[in-house]
């Protein structure tokens, strides 16, 4: 009988539909490209430096120095390539010193690399403006950014004079040549960092084949926990692993709270749909009231009105619960892999603070699960008025009411 | 008129409808009122820290300074500059001050810093730093006193009272030092600033870099972010008037030092009407179904009154009306919530002392006092309104489309 | 009454004499160590927790005004020099060819590695200049009577330290021991003297010994391996130019 009573008033039960899919729909999508957009930028500043998780001598990453650095042994070498979810991994080398070109000095942060296995765990190398990045055949080339080739009042090709106090404490000096410039569009990074090939690195800090940090990239962002306590069983005790919430902790913060944003923001979305289907099924169950008068006379009784109502309103919700996903999925899934571009002056400001100027989704199960919930609990508080107003319902008074 | 006065009474047919379309509507306009006075909120305040913290609304250098801040490139002339400013009655103040970077260096550690030597009279017009200090005081007419951050203190592992010694470059790029004792210690609640400044007398940083009586910046201060490009013209043309040569200076507002600040405040203002936006959309939904329900089991009626009659065009007229009215009633309603719940956080402000770190790694304290201004207002008062009149109008059509006689039989 | 009196004068004058004489035992054992001009060859040991490093540096003195230190060995750092004229100093790198003048923001940096910085290198005289001096009593160090001097720096002076303990031999004005406190009482640095020898007909201590004592296991030692007191130095040693050869 409920499915009867459904489509006798098509127009009726396809707005109703209509309602529900349409809050199903703006959930959806509103959640999909909140959650899309947050974990891109995440993953795009893990990728773009730091990496998912590091390895480095104990106490490092709250006190960087190079005498923390240590050897990579074959051990350790085995242990990450067995480790869960494992995309990539490379090695580099931090120290700083003074770089010199005519009589200009300065201190600089300096950045040994793997010339081929860096660009498979961070997005450093696609910086480059002009000349070249680090790579193996021109071991003696060092990368330095814009700003700080203006400062030193040097251009590509030039020479340049590092010199840093060595691992052992003695003075390390190379003269080296400018082999690429980079603009990373932060200003701190292009007048402060340069990069070298990680073994001229060693050989320059006289580090004797040690490191400072192994960076590791995944596959899968949400298993980073699992390859970082995979780590910790096999790595010794003067080794420590740390993933990117810990090298990072202003971005989770940031992330946190932006997070704690769009949860109110959703949940203000949510209120409203969600009043858009609590009137239309309110009405449909109302404006029946008459019907159910005279049903009642006829003597059923209010307790299977109530069931109908029930019945109704679930197939309803359902339905309309099927086409929103159905449609928010398909644009999910379109904007997945054509994400939105924010173009114009826009476009730009994005990029300078380090966000990419784009609109992205996700398509994890987790937006389904909440938005169906959501959307189910939204339905069925809508059920309860007017279930209540049946119950209490008389004959008379059904069919009475206009 | 009698349209508009139909309308209305049909709203009130049926109380309990409307009523909810009326609350979603409220809940869509007060939540974007305070969403967007949070976030004007938080730009504002933003930049005024940073402004009152430390950069000013307008820094006046020698030219090329701003870039590269060299050690003797001292403002040529700087008492006629100031003297111009003592006179202007529109800003709050001006400071002198002298910059330099160098090295300040405890019996535990030392830091790299950028050290800044005012007179703490004048700069108490243009900054508040002095408000906070969180152990000891500001700076006074005394010598070889230091002012510098918590972080700052803490990794130099130094209280109030104890010794520092400051190490930096003078004019002839001889190595200087001098000792300062810490009489004060301060929380900016910006991450960056607390890293970097620490504060001597005036007199002690020109001693030390052998400036005699020069300084580097001049940095003025007038109420109102906004208005630091009107102050940098007023300067200029008060250069002019005084027969100043004026490219041997630079004149920069704090749009113009910030600049990515400014992108930043930019790129939060087109997000906000991307909220707006969508929650609008959410109205329209709720709205445009529940019209189009009512509009619906009107159709007999309808049929009635255009048989008798009355046009196409003033019916169409009067659901819009209907859809308007309550758009109207919401958004005052919702207005008016929005403004109750407004007040209270205004004045003690919104507490996100859990982000702090990352409150203060954008430079906002922690304590959000959001901000109504009428770009918000205007805002909210139009564009619900907008959206449910627009929600009238496919119901309408729909209404319209039926001949009368069908009307009539409609069921 | 004049008796007293007298005795007060007389305990006025000694103790009046003995806060100058501290300044000048300060003096002279300072000079002692300095003399007008020096040269000769000496090796640093540097040692910590995780390895032991060993160099050889040849070095010529002007009182305390101009320096130049040549390393000899080991081969990776001969010909790395380093020069100090007044409180500024520079390092010739003999790979690179190039000379760095040492920016403020590394002086506090160590030198070659050692537990000494560059300030210290560079700074070393003004003991008289930025410190109140004051002698306290005798005590034995090594077997030795010494006089245990109390220096406290002056109101302004540019030092981190809050007191300075400086022990000095009374037979020969030699020093034998002095100590680094913070304001706070915490001992940061030892710097001890022994060995002492006759070179170049003065007997100087051969061994210096500077313990870092808030990183337990560093500590550097300076041996004299021969040195000339008093010998002509042209100046043109203190240039740039005799650096770059």
């Amino acid at each position: 009988m409920a499915w009867r009573g459904l489509w006798r008033n098509k127009r009726r039960t396809i707005i109703t539909i209509s309602a529900v899919a349409f809050a199903t729909f703006l959930t959806l999508i509103s959640k999909a490209m909140n959650d899309g957009t947050y974990l891109t930028n995440i993953k795009y500043a893990v990728d773009s430096y730091t990496g998912y998780i590091q390895i480095n001598q104990k106490g490092y990453i709250d006190n960087p120095t190079l005498k923390k650095s240590f050897y990579p042994s074959e051990k350790l070498k085995s242990v990450i390539k067995s480790i869960p979810y494992l995309k990539s991994y490379t090695r580099r080398v931090v120290g700083d010193g003074l770089i010199a070109h005519k009589s200009n000095t300065f201190g600089v942060m300096i950045l040994g690399i793997d010339p081929v296995y860096e660009k498979t765990v961070s997005k450093i190398s696609n910086k480059i403006k002009e000349g070249n990045f680090i790579n193996n055949y021109t071991k003696n080339d060092i990368v330095v950014g814009a700003k700080l080739l203006e400062k030193l009042e040097a251009k590509l090709g030039d020479s340049i004079v590092i010199l840093v106090s060595c691992y052992d404490g003695s003075m390390g000096d190379m003269k080296l040549r400018i082999g690429g410039i980079m603009k990373s569009g932060q200003v701190e990074t292009d007048a402060g960092i340069i990069y070298m090939h990680v073994e001229k690195a060693q050989d320059l800090f006289a580090l004797d084949g040690r490191i400072s940090s192994i960076v590791i990239s995944l596959n899968d962002f949400d298993k980073i926990s699992i390859a970082k306590y995979y780590l910790e069983k096999n790595l010794g005790n003067e080794l420590e692993v740390s993933d990117w919430t810990k090298i990072m902790p202003e971005l989770k913060q940031t992330m946190d709270m932006d997070s704690v944003n769009s949860l109110i923001f959703l949940g203000i979305l949510i209120v409203i749909v969600g009043f858009g289907i609590l009137n239309t099924i309110l009405m449909s169950v109302t404006e029946r009231f008459r019907e159910f008068g005279v049903i009642l006379a006829l003597g059923a009784r209010n307790i299977k009105l109530i069931w109908v109502v029930i019945f109704e309103t679930i197939g309803i919700s359902f339905i309309g619960l099927l086409i929103g996903l159905v449609l928010g999925a398909a644009l999910n899934y379109y904007v997945y892999f054509n994400p939105i571009a924010i173009t114009g002056i826009m476009a730009d400001m994005y990029a300078d603070l380090g966000f990419i100027p784009a609109i992205y989704t996700t398509v994890s199960f987790d937006i389904y699960t909440y938005t169906i919930s959501y959307i189910l609990i939204v339905c069925f508080l809508a059920m309860v008025y007017p279930v209540y107003k049946i119950s209490r319902l008389e004959p008379l008074k059904g069919i009475r009411f206009t | 008129m009698f349209i508009a006065k139909l309308a209305w009474r049909n709203i009130w047919r049926n109380k309990r409808r409307s009523l909810i379309v009326i609350l979603s509507i409220v809940v869509g306009v007060s939540a974007s009122l305070l969403n967007d006075s949070y976030g004007v909120g938080i730009m504002n305040q933003m930049v005024d820290n940073l402004i009152k913290s430390h950069d000013s609304n307008v820094q006046i250098h020698k030219s090329g300074f701003r870039d590269n801040k060299k050690v003797n490139d001292v403002i040529p002339n700087f008492n006629r500059i100031s003297s111009i400013l003592a006179k202007l009655k529109e800003i709050n103040g001006y400071s002198e001050r002298v910059i330099c970077f160098g090295l300040i260096s405890s019996a535990a550690n030392s830091s790299g810093v950028s050290i800044v030597g005012l007179k703490p009279e004048l700069e108490k017009n243009v900054t508040d730093i002095h408000k906070k200090i969180i152990a000891g005081r500001y700076l006074s007419t005394g010598r070889n006193e230091i002012v510098l951050s918590k972080k700052v203190a803490e990794k130099l592992e130094v209280e109030i009272g104890d010794k520092l010694v400051a190490v930096a470059s003078d004019i002839n790029g001889n190595v200087s030092s001098q000792m300062f004792r810490v009489v004060g210690i301060y929380r900016s609640g910006i991450s960056e600033y607390d890293n970097i400044y620490v504060y001597i007398p005036l007199a002690d940083a020109q001693e030390m870099l052998n400036l005699g009586n020069n300084i580097h910046e001049i940095a003025v201060s007038i109420e109102g972010y906004r208005k630091s490009s009107e102050l940098k013209a007023k300067i200029l043309s008060e250069f002019n008037k005084n027969d100043i040569v004026t490219d041997i200076y630079e004149v920069s507002t704090f749009q113009e030092i910030m600049p990515l600040m400014m992108a930043f405040l930019d790129v939060y203002h087109q997000w906000s009407y991307i909220i707006y936006l969508i929650i609008g959309i959410a109205v329209l939904f709720g709205v445009v179904n529940t019209m189009l329900m009512t509009v619906m089991e009107r159709i007999n009626e309808f049929g009635v009154i255009m048989s008798i009659g009355i046009r196409r065009g003033k019916l169409v007229r009067m659901i819009i009306y209907e859809s308007l009215f309550m758009g109207l009633i919401g958004t005052i309603i919702g207005f008016t919530v929005g403004l109750l719940i407004y007040y209270p956080m205004s004045v003690n402000g919104v507490d996100m002392s859990q982000f702090s770190e990352s409150m203060a790694s954008f430079g906002l304290p922690n304590q959000i006092y959001p901000e109504l201004n009428m770009n918000v207002v205007i805002n909210t008062l139009l564009i619900i309104p907008l959206v449910t009149m627009i929600a009238g109008i496919f119901p309408a059509i729909k209404a319209i489309r039926l001949q009368p006689s069908e009307a009539v039989r409609f069921v | 009454m004049r008796l007293f009196i007298f005795n007060l004068v007389l305990i006025c004058l000694s103790l009046n004499l003995f806060s100058q004489s501290a300044e000048e035992i300060i003096k002279k054992a300072e000079d002692m160590i300095k003399g007008e001009s020096s040269s000769g060859t000496f090796t640093m040991t540097v040692v910590n927790p995780d390895f032991k490093r060993t160099v050889v540096m040849e070095s010529w003195w002007v009182g305390n005004e101009k320096a130049l230190i040549v390393i000899k060995s080991p081969a990776k750092e001969a010909g790395n020099k380093t020069l100090k004229i007044k409180n500024e100093m520079w390092n010739y790198l003999k790979n690179t060819e190039t000379t760095i003048k040492i920016p403020p923001s590394m002086m506090l940096q160590s030198w070659n590695g050692s537990d000494l910085t560059n300030d210290d290198l560079v700074r070393e005289s003004d003991l008289i200049k930025d410190y109140d001096i004051k002698l306290l009593f005798e005590e034995k160090i090594q077997g030795e009577d010494c006089w245990k001097i109390e220096l406290t720096p002056k109101p302004t002076a540019p030092v981190v330290w809050g007191t300075i303990y400086y022990w000095v031999r009374k037979t020969d004005f030699l020093p034998a021991l002095i100590q680094y406190y913070d304001e706070k009482g915490n001992l940061h640095r030892t710097m001890s003297f022994s060995d002492y020898k006759i070179m170049d007909k003065r007997k100087i201590p051969t061994k210096w010994t500077i313990v870092n004592n808030k990183k337990t296991g560093h500590y550097t030692e300076f041996i004299y391996n021969d040195v000339k007191f008093n010998v002509k130095i042209p100046d043109k040693i203190f240039s740039f130019k005799e650096l770059e050869k």
